[in-house]
């Protein structure tokens, strides 16, 4: 009977955490973590420099002259609800169920799509008033912390896309399992990074 | 298409360990909301200033960063304790960076 359900490949599944453990897959996610762990320190070093500079306007525009709160706080909900339906994405993976694993996943990249337009749109309004980078030491180091946290979820779009198409065209197995279980992570590292983006450059900046 | 839905059977049946409702994405995403709800009202309910608001406020996102490690990264199962010590020591090296670098700065040798 069990055998007719696990073939000899996937002998011992049953026992296995997740099927992208099955496949030599902790090491792989190990070695994730260490990256996310030093991408960790480079954001620590933004948020210090960041945190040092925040002062230094220079005559320039201050954080609650250009700090949109309904774009912020639209962009912090964006990106939690992204962060759900990736978790979503994750789980169906472990169930097997394909479609709905496209769906959520579907979902999360239109939501990081609707995310760093926002974004772009507040760079575009900053710019315009002359709030850019080279006005002042506080902008240099806005656009620098909030910009890479840019640049990494634009990263994760695309990782996510090719991720969608491999996962579509060829079905669900263990190697591509893993492959989605680490853009997840990424994803919900890139979260935490936001959260405090959200507290110490916006908040902060405004209340 | 009949291979890719046996397979998706079979990782179906070898995935009972799983629950048949995602209850940990759904209080993870309740909980990370009523966190954000309760930045901004202390941020703009004026009953908090200063210090006391931005302590609360590290503290409220602090919590959040649990909610996502536990609730979405799965970091509490996996195969080994290794991934929670990689990312405690990242942790550890991001708080001594960042504080580090305030504490040092605050000797007033900065450019004003």
């Amino acid at each position: 009977m069990s055998k007719a359900v696990l073939t000899p490949k996937q002998g011992g599944a049953v026992h296995e955490p997740a099927p992208e453990y099955s496949h030599g897959g902790d090491v792989s996610i190990l070695g994730f973590w260490f990256f996310l762990a030093t991408d960790l320190l480079i954001f620590a070093c933004l948020f210090a420099t960041f945190v040092i500079l925040r002062t230094h306007t220079d005559g320039g525009p201050t954080g609650s002259a250009i700090f949109d709160v309904n774009g912020f706080v639209a962009e912090t909900f964006i990106l939690l609800t992204s962060s759900f339906t990736c978790g979503l994405a994750t789980f169906a993976l472990r169930k097997g169920k394909r479609k709905a694993a496209l769906s959520w996943l579907g979902a999360t990249i239109l939501l990081g799509i609707a995310f760093v337009g926002l974004e772009i749109s507040e760079f575009i309004h900053d710019a315009a008033i002359g709030a850019t980078a080279q006005r002042s030491a506080f902008l240099s180091g806005f656009f620098t912390l909030v910009g890479t946290h840019g640049a990494h979820v634009s990263m994760g779009i695309l990782w996510m896309c090719s991720v969608f198409y491999q996962i579509w065209r060829r079905g669900i197995h263990p190697v591509r399992a893993r492959k989605l279980f680490l853009v997840g992570l990424y994803w919900h590292f890139l979260d935490i990074v936001w959260v405090f983006i959200f507290t110490v450059v916006y908040m902060m900046g405004v209340v | 298409m009949s291979s890719q839905s046996n397979t998706a059977h079979r990782h179906a049946a070898s995935a009972v360990h799983e629950p048949s409702f995602p209850w940990k994405q759904v209080i993870g995403y309740v909980l990370s909301l009523l966190l954000t709800g309760a930045t901004l009202w202390c941020g703009f309910g004026h009953g908090l200033h200063g210090g006391v608001l931005q302590t609360t406020m590290m503290v409220l996102g602090m919590l959040q960063v649990l909610v996502q490690l536990l609730l979405f990264m799965h970091l509490s199962e996996g195969g080994t304790t290794s991934h929670i010590w990689m990312i405690l020591l990242g942790f550890f090296f991001t708080f001594v960076v960042v504080a580090a670098s305030i504490w040092i700065m605050t000797f007033g040798y900065q450019v004003q």
